[in-house]
């Protein structure tokens, strides 16, 4: 087994009344990307700005390749790379002085510091922007940029704070395509995001987090066991459709199926081993059908099972 | 209606900035209390005295304390009033020393020692002090030709010195004036005042403007049914409406608080409502010909400042050198204040002060027109 | 240390780039210190030129006396002296400005003080020249002492029966047994110029020194300080580094005005070495008194506001725009609870030619302000910021 990139245990902190994070404990593998998923304001940021060592924590600890690390500790922090929230640069520099700015404080300098510089930057794809201001860029750019920042110092564990908010579709993408990669290359990533469709594609695991507590924790598959989701198929007809929905409900594997006016809603265990079974049923009573749509169990669904929540509200 | 709708824009949002509330209200009085104390008609120059308790030198002492052109405050010793003469803290120190009264009575010559900076009011005050010193130089003879104890044969003297057929001294003033002794102590600094902080209040409100833009605020109002020149409009009466609410503030609380005499009340509305327009245009100048809120910051203070002690409103125009003088002459601030001057000094009416205000037309004209043309051309292109 | 010198380089980076602290500190105090003494113009020329005018309407031999004393007077060259033919000319030679004041012997004059009568001596002014009126008036005065101090002598000698003529004779000729000496003050007050490029420079100093502390609060709205928190450094260097930044854009924009100042201006600061401490003293109270704004403000805005309240409060109490004593009333005892009034006591001091010790007072008041604020600050800080 190897040893966790990071360990957190038990952390806890309260502002004033408010208990922000009660307990949290995970642990991050190398290579391991690991998603806090949670609403706004359920305790994400504050998690990790203890992990980063920008906040005391009332109780508990957190190591860093086993070494721990605290608001006061200054060597952990260079094994570990933050890409906060906020744009975290400076609008006046460019990328390129931000980035050496921000290097020079990991104690990176001469030829190391510029060619990491222009690896990160070709990372994220600014090499040709690089001497402009960072004002002068689009909101993708300073997140593309915010990010790089992050990777300069070549950290083991890479934080992402929300990274994607408020990001176009495009640089998006191109987000989570480098976290993929940095990922397979044996990066530790942490991600808190509210989005549950970048929890799924990116994350490992993922830790379902709500009113500072850790609900529950797993791969996806894991999770959605965890509380005996089902998948359902929508499917859309035009014709005829008598005696079909009772031939559905009467059909192994499907626990359930209503109709009406022509879109049949069937609950299954697994929509895979039941589909040519239920396109057969259509055929057989020549009904045509001109839509259909697996929906699979989701972490939505986890989380407004564990919670009583919506993700987004 | 759309004009007053972005003119009260202007004006809540600056108030929403409560340290605009010391800027506008606080601190004009606060300047005004300040500058009457220290220049207001109620000045009285102060001599320090440091002498005997008894004796001679404590008759001396109470001649120069009944001197009614000066305030006399007692000193404990030499080295406490060099400093406060050396200060300025007062204009002039007066020394009669131990030794006084024994040099006297040994027939030597008794010197009082007189401490003045040589550029301040000092060496004027000498003459006062010495009439006095001459005087009693005079009834120490007297009581020397007379015998007998001193200290009763110099009172004895200067009551029979003032029984004597007297040789008077007497100071006849005519004319007109700058400070005159009618004006009260806030008069004239209130005006200048008024036109100082009206002008700089306008030029740093002009930093809203560039925040404005900055924000995109001024192009949406653009993309809405709302013409360039309405929105033009609307930001100048923002501007006027905060420069005229701080003008007829200062106006209203001096003339409650400390009787502040503006004259003629239609003639003082004109200059307040023009100076105001003057500073409106100004402000939207530069409001339109910057892009950075906080150089434009800067450059208002300077500006509203600068133009203010060109213009007279912090030295008397009276007082500049005369190539100053022509140069105050370009300000709008020397004309509004000539304006009230007219007004609380000649007890001037609306027409006496006529040119003033032709001139501050002008000025408001000149500005608001070059302003409306920098900032539409600002407003309509693309970035 | 590495850490705080490769933050305060930043941000120094980012206030070049900005110029606003390069307006603010420099160009802003500068052409207003210009502006200032240029009007005062006059007021630098030294003593004031002083010009009489007398009537002599008595043409005896006492006002031949006294216009000798003011023939003498006119021959050392204390002032000019205009004779006018009736009180109508003089006032007229007033009026255009010609002369300050003059002094109208009446016809008549002469007889009256001969016989022991009273008599009068009249001084015209001018409201707007009150000098010119003290002055003239004092050598009328000092005039009709001599005479009523002769007569009193006259009198007292008749009194106990001793020589009239005598005694009139011994008070005419003989020294004064008291008489005025001049002690010399040193003038511990700024000449124009100097007051007011040092009143803008302090006063201004405040402005540009908040650049770096708010930078502070700026890092936080922009999401940097968690960044800069993240980083392998000490916390301590990165709120030393504002106050490097602070001090350092202080000392400029200080060490600027006084170097050009005294090249174009021709201002006078005294002792480098006292105006030195002075300015370090005057730079470390205005980081510690806008650092404990920035410390206590949610916002760079709500900083900036209140900073700029602070500091014009602080000017204006502390009497930098008003080269005049504030004497030692309520308004002296506020000036006292002010920076700007003891960096400008400071320097007066220096220009009353004392050496480097007589500084040390404002230095030490200076240093105490910074010192207090600062290090209340620096607590606040702590138990927010860096929490």
């Amino acid at each position: 087994m190897t040893s966790p990139v990071l360990a957190v245990e038990a952390i806890s902190k309260t502002f004033g009344e408010i208990q922000a994070v009660r307990g949290v404990s995970f642990e991050i593998q190398p290579g391991e990307t690991y998603g806090l998923l949670g609403p706004n304001g359920a305790g994400k940021t504050t998690s990790i700005n203890i992990v980063a060592g920008l906040l005391e924590p009332d109780a508990g600890s957190v190591r860093v390749l086993g070494e721990s690390l605290t608001t006061r500790t200054i060597e952990p922090k260079r094994s570990v790379g933050l890409v906060p929230q906020e744009l975290a640069i400076y609008p006046d520099l460019t990328a390129r002085e931000n980035l050496r700015f921000f290097g020079r404080l990991y104690d990176l300098a001469g030829v190391k510091l510029s060619t990491r510089i222009d690896h990160v930057l070709d990372v994220v794809g600014l090499s040709d922007r690089a001497d402009d201001a960072a004002k002068e860029y689009s909101g993708g750019m300073k997140r593309r940029l915010n990010i790089a920042i992050g990777l300069l110092h070549e950290p083991r564990l890479l934080i992402l704070d929300e990274p994607t908010v408020g990001v176009d579709p495009q640089s998006r993408n191109a987000i989570l395509e480098s976290v993929e990669e940095l990922s397979s290359e044996g990066l530790a990533v942490l991600y808190t995001t509210h989005y549950m469709e970048e929890a799924e594609r990116l994350c490992d695991r993922v830790g379902i987090i709500d009113d500072g507590e850790i609900k529950a924790e797993g791969d996806r598959r894991g999770l959605v066991a965890l509380i005996g989701e089902k998948d359902r198929i929508v499917v859309e007809t035009v014709g005829a459709t008598d005696g079909v929905t009772e031939l559905l409900t009467a059909m192994a594997g499907v626990s359930g199926a209503t109709a009406v006016d022509g879109r049949f809603d069937l609950l299954v265990d697994d929509a895979a081993s039941v589909l040519p079974a239920v396109f057969g049923s259509f055929s057989e009573h020549q009904v045509t059908v001109t839509s259909l749509q697996v929906i699979e169990p989701d972490l939505e669904a986890v989380f407004l099972h564990l919670t009583g929540k919506a993700l987004r509200d | 209606m759309k004009v007053l709708a972005i003119g009260l824009t202007g004006l809540r949002r600056m108030f929403r900035d409560k340290s605009n509330y010391f800027f506008v209200f606080v601190l004009p009085l606060g300047i005004i209390v300040i500058t009457g104390s220290l220049f207001g008609s109620g000045f009285q120059p102060t001599i320090g005295l440091v002498a005997p308790r008894d004796g001679v030198g404590a008759l001396l002492a109470e001649r120069l304390d009944d001197i009614a052109d000066f305030e006399v405050v007692r000193f404990d010793d030499l080295d406490e009033l060099l400093d406060s003469v050396e200060r300025s803290n007062v204009q002039a120190g007066v020394v009669i020393s131990s030794e006084f009264e024994a040099d006297l009575r040994s027939g030597e010559l008794a010197e009082v020692g007189y401490i003045a900076r040589p550029d301040s009011a000092g060496p004027q005050l000498q003459a006062v002090v010495g009439a006095v010193v001459t005087e009693f130089s005079y009834e120490v003879n007297a009581a020397r030709i007379a015998g007998g104890e001193l200290v009763a044969g110099v009172t004895e003297a200067s009551e029979r010195a003032a029984s004597l057929a007297p040789i008077e001294v007497e100071l006849s003033v005519a004319g007109e004036p700058m400070f005159g002794a009618d004006l009260g102590q806030f008069d004239l600094g209130a005006s200048s005042q008024l036109v100082l902080f009206m002008f700089l209040t306008g030029l740093t409100g002009s930093a809203a403007m560039i925040q404005s833009r900055q924000l995109g605020v001024s192009r949406r109002m653009l993309s809405t049914p709302t013409s360039a020149r309405t929105i033009i409009l609307g930001e100048t009466l923002g501007r006027f409406s905060v420069v005229l609410v701080q003008g007829l503030y200062i106006v209203f609380v001096t003339l409650v608080a400390f009787g502040v005499d503006w004259g003629d009340p239609l003639g003082a509305a004109a200059i307040i409502a023009l100076f105001g327009l003057v500073a409106s245009g100004a402000a939207m100048l530069l409001g339109s010909l910057f892009r950075n809120d906080q150089q434009a910051g800067g450059i208002g203070v300077m500006l509203g400042l600068g133009l203010a002690a060109l213009g007279g409103a912090m030295v008397p125009i009276e007082v500049m050198p005369a190539g100053m003088q022509q140069v105050a002459r370009m300000t709008p601030h020397a004309w509004a204040i000539d304006g009230f001057s007219t007004l609380v000094r000649q007890d001037g009416t609306f027409s006496d002060i006529l040119p003033a205000l032709g001139v501050l037309a002008l000025f408001a004209v000149g500005f608001l027109s070059v302003a409306g043309w920098v900032f539409r051309i600002i407003l309509t292109r693309s970035h | 240390m590495r850490a705080m010198m490769l933050i305060a380089g930043k941000d120094l980076r980012l206030r070049i780039r900005d110029r606003s602290a390069l307006m603010v500190g420099l160009v802003v105090p500068f052409t207003l210190a210009v502006i200032f003494s240029l009007i005062l113009g006059n007021a630098e020329e030294g003593p004031i030129e002083l010009s009489f005018g007398v009537v002599d309407a008595d043409r005896s031999s006492v006002s031949g006396e006294l216009m000798e004393v003011l023939v003498s007077l006119e021959t050392e060259g204390i002032f000019d002296l205009e004779t006018a033919g009736d009180p109508d000319a003089a006032q007229a030679l007033i009026d255009e400005g010609t002369i300050g004041a003059a002094i109208v012997i009446p016809a008549g004059f002469g007889e009256a003080v001969e016989s022991g009568s009273g008599t009068r001596l009249t001084v015209l002014g001018h409201p707007d020249r009150p000098t010119s009126s003290t002055i003239a008036t004092s050598i009328a005065e000092t005039f009709a002492a001599n005479i009523e101090g002769v007569r009193l002598a006259a009198v007292t000698a008749a009194q106990i029966g001793a020589d009239v003529g005598a005694a009139v004779a011994e008070a005419q000729s003989a020294p004064p047994s008291v008489s005025l000496a001049g002690i010399e003050a040193a003038n511990r007050q700024l000449d124009l110029t100097t007051f007011f490029v040092a009143g803008m420079a302090v006063f201004f100093l405040f402005f540009t020194v908040q650049f770096g502390v708010t930078s502070l609060l700026e890092e936080q709205r922009e999401g940097t300080m968690s960044r800069l928190l993240a980083a392998p450094i000490s916390r301590g260097a990165i709120v030393g580094a504002k106050a490097v930044v602070s001090f350092a854009l202080g000392l400029v924009s200080m060490g600027v005005l006084i170097g050009v100042s005294t090249v174009l201006l021709g201002a006078e600061w005294g002792n480098p070495l006292g105006v030195a401490l002075l300015v370090v003293g005057g730079v470390v109270s205005a980081v510690g008194i806008m650092a404990v704004v920035a410390a206590f403000a949610r916002t760079p805005e709500g900083a900036g506001n209140l900073q700029a309240v602070i500091a014009v409060g602080l000017g204006m109490l502390g009497g930098v725009f008003f080269p005049a004593p504030l004497g030692d009333g309520v308004l002296a005892g506020l000036a006292m609870l002010t920076p700007h009034r003891w960096f400008m006591t400071g320097l007066a001091d220096l220009a009353g030619g004392g050496g480097v010790t007589v500084v040390f007072p404002s230095v030490v008041a200076l240093l105490g302000f910074g010192l207090v604020t600062g290090g209340l600050a620096a607590f606040r800080i702590r138990r927010t910021v860096m929490a």
